[in-house]
């Protein structure tokens, strides 16, 4: 066979290859969830309800769980858009901005039918307004979250401190729990450009009595307010937290509590989850209190969610959603974290407080359980606000933080940085429209 | 009129054959460029993936923008610290494994290890390494004498960069190891009994003799190597992000913010459009000087 013959007749073998593969039996639908709801656990709890969905609602649809940190999940999700392919469900993204994003150009499914199919009554009212933008339920929250102090009891009481209520209480209970020589701190208070970092600012911005907003959305975050929350703020940071902090994230804030390196931190109920598999001995020696005050107490307010792309598999992935809000699917969801969400289904909530780490904690878990009136969603800065579709610019850009930043790491005089941030916001937002 | 056929059936075989070729050279390389380029031009969000054509406006904007300009020094900064000191170090590991020893073998072999770990492994040990309160890197200093307190290394805006520095110039000067060995075995070794016999000192044959004969080797490795460098997002995304205070925020890590964290595609094109054309300028240059030399 000369050199010719042999690559026609290798490509018309190819050909006929091609054409003539036998026809396979239709494969199994495979849907991806995508979510930042990822301890070890609660990937291990995923997977074993992606399993059960599969096994006994329909078997011819496979759920693969796509797992990311928390300071990149609206990176990846806009990547995933601009290709084209969407995960099919989202869970527990927390970032009613984002999702508002999303609504503006039709990107996802309404999911008020699914509240009323499942039954609107057994949902906190309030849990679904969060997530309704331009008259479409945009997501189901299945629970709802918000960050607290954690301190040490026996810290405290060695020091003869009592659990602070106030900044001037809190400032002093750190000076005297801060060792650095012994590399034990008082506090944490993040300064990396991380999303932590912007909620922690958030709360004792608002904790002052500013905002970054007001009712018509227009900036007003240059106050004098907002200068003595970041006077406090840098002052925490950088006297009385570890020396690290710079490049602090929620997993860098939970781990220097559980590890013993800090007598507190900021936090959400997932620090319980984390001391039970990594240092159980501290958990009876661990409580929490609402995050200590300057004219009120403030803390931010955030739902985990469900929400739907709109993708040729809507109808399925509508159908696990519905199978997910299921009560024992809710309760499974939840127990590799319990303590970090409050349950927004009132049918969920029984089962749920009866867990054992619920009933053997009562000082972690009120602060944590107990829902609070002065929580407040980053969207919605008080009642009398519209939905903020400015704000998620100002948490994309970072500003907030760079703020931070620019005052914990790079010492810059506060009203500098604050009268800076204060034009970058107004920069940022001047041509977004509803 | 056959053997016209003929000639005709080859030039069309040839051209079949040079296909798949061709449609992979425009599917990977020139589509991608070509679409990098075009968007460039463009008000693109990314969740639309539509928007007006603005000419130069991205490039307007990215010359008067402070950001840029920050970015694209910290970017030589860093191409040219790590390319600088992975050729130096490179160069005096290979020297030293040129030489005869016990061991040899296994220490060349050892050699590459940096360069075969994955750089997320990398990435956490040089943390670990880091940590402020339990890094070796801060234990030794504290020990020695040297520092009084620990330092957070990278999350100071002073030592951020010259850290991440370090991990880059651990991690590839393997790279600069294998190509200088491979080039000092091939060095006539008349050359040196020559020198020696002529009372030349070690330095001197290295100045005279080795450094000559592996110059060609360190210029290609240096070019590649800067492309490589410039164009480097993992080493220093994973370790800073970018911060603290922007103080690492290179080129690649301002178009991934730009296009992915503020949606803004066209301007990362933009900034992608411009890395590209240096690099192809710093490649001219390096092409121009080294055929005007050969």
């Amino acid at each position: 066979m000369n050199r010719r013959a042999f690559v026609v007749s290798a490509s018309l073998a190819a050909a006929g290859a091609a054409l003539g593969r036998p026809g396979r039996a239709q494969a199994a639908k495979t849907l991806r969830l995508f979510t930042p709801e990822a301890d070890p656990a609660q990937i291990k709890m995923w997977n074993a309800i992606f399993e059960d969905y599969t096994a006994k609602q329909n078997k011819d649809v496979v759920i693969k769980g796509e797992f990311a940190k928390w300071d990149d999940i609206t990176k990846k999700l806009a990547a995933d858009i601009a290709a084209g392919k969407p995960p099919e469900i989202v869970a527990g993204s927390s970032k009613p901005d984002f999702v508002a994003l999303e609504v503006k150009r039709g990107l996802i499914v309404d999911l008020a039918p699914v509240v009323d199919a499942l039954g609107r009554s057994d949902f906190n009212a309030a849990a679904l307004k969060i997530w309704q933008y331009r008259g479409v339920q945009m997501a189901i929250p299945y629970g709802s979250q918000w960050p607290v102090l954690w301190y040490r009891k026996d810290l405290f009481a060695a020091k003869g401190l009592k659990p602070p209520v106030t900044w001037d209480d809190y400032r002093a209970a750190a000076e005297k729990l801060t060792d650095s020589s012994k590399g034990t701190y008082g506090a944490v208070f993040s300064a990396g450009r991380t999303w932590n970092t912007h909620l922690m600012a958030l709360i004792h911005i608002w904790s002052a009595g500013a905002m970054l907003f007001d009712e018509k959305l227009n900036v007003v975050f240059d106050s004098p307010e907002t200068r003595r929350a970041l006077t406090y703020y840098a002052e925490m940071a950088t006297r009385f937290s570890p020396p690290d902090v710079g490049q602090y994230g929620f997993r860098e804030a939970s781990a220097a509590f559980t590890s013993g390196k800090s007598a507190t931190t900021f936090y959400w109920g997932r620090v319980l989850a984390h001391l039970y598999a990594q240092a159980p001995q501290l958990v009876p020696e661990s409580a929490t209190i609402h995050i200590p005050r300057d004219k009120q107490f403030r803390t931010t307010l955030h739902f985990d969610e469900f929400y739907v792309h709109k993708t040729p598999s809507t109808t399925e992935a509508l159908d696990v959603v519905k199978f997910m809000l299921q009560p024992e699917q809710v309760v499974r969801l939840l127990t590799p974290v319990v303590g970090h969400v409050v349950p927004t289904q009132k049918s969920v909530e029984p089962v749920y407080s009866r867990h054992e780490w619920i009933k053997n904690n009562p000082d972690i878990v009120k602060t944590l359980l107990t829902p609070t009136d002065y929580a407040v969603a980053p969207t919605l800065e008080s009642p009398k606000h519209p939905f903020n579709y400015k704000y998620e610019v100002v948490e994309a850009r970072n500003i907030l933080t760079d703020c931070v930043q620019k005052i914990v790491l790079g010492k810059e005089p506060v009203a500098k940085a604050v009268e800076w941030a204060h034009k970058q916001m107004v920069e940022a937002t001047k041509d977004i429209k509803d | 009129m056959t053997a016209a056929l003929g000639r005709l059936r080859d030039r069309h075989l040839g051209a079949i054959l040079l296909l798949p070729s061709a449609v992979l050279f425009l599917g990977l390389l020139a589509f991608p460029l070509g679409y990098g380029i075009y968007t460039s031009f463009f008000e693109l969000h990314l969740l639309e993936r539509t928007g007006p054509f603005v000419g130069l406006r991205n490039y307007v904007w990215l010359l008067t923008n402070g950001e840029f300009w920050s970015a694209l020094w910290l970017s030589v900064v860093w191409a040219g610290g790590t390319v600088g000191l992975q050729i130096a170090l490179g160069t005096a590991v290979a020297l030293l494994l040129h030489q005869r020893f016990a061991g040899r073998t296994l220490a060349r072999g050892l050699v590459l290890f940096p360069y075969m770990m994955p750089i997320v492994a990398v990435v956490l040990v040089w943390m670990l390494l880091y940590n402020a309160l339990y890094g070796v890197v801060n234990y030794l200093l504290l020990k020695a004498g040297l520092v009084s307190q620990p330092i957070a290394w990278l999350s100071q805006p002073g030592s951020a960069l010259w850290s991440v520095i370090l991990v880059g110039v651990w991690k590839y000067f393997p790279f600069v190891v294998v190509v200088v060995l491979a080039r000092l075995q091939v060095i006539p070794q008349e050359l040196y009994e020559v020198a020696r016999i002529d009372g030349a000192g070690a330095w001197a044959r290295f100045v005279e003799i080795t450094l000559p004969q592996i110059k060609d080797v360190l210029l290609v490795v240096a070019l590649l190597r800067t492309i490589w460098m410039f164009n480097n997002f993992e080493v220093v995304f994973l370790l800073t992000g970018g911060g603290p205070l922007r103080g690492t925020m290179t080129l690649p890590i301002l178009v991934y913010e730009q296009a992915f964290a503020l949606y803004e595609v066209g301007k990362g094109s933009a900034i992608a459009v411009v890395m590209f054309v240096l690099l192809v300028g710093v490649m001219t240059l390096y092409f121009r000087l080294f055929s005007s030399e050969q």
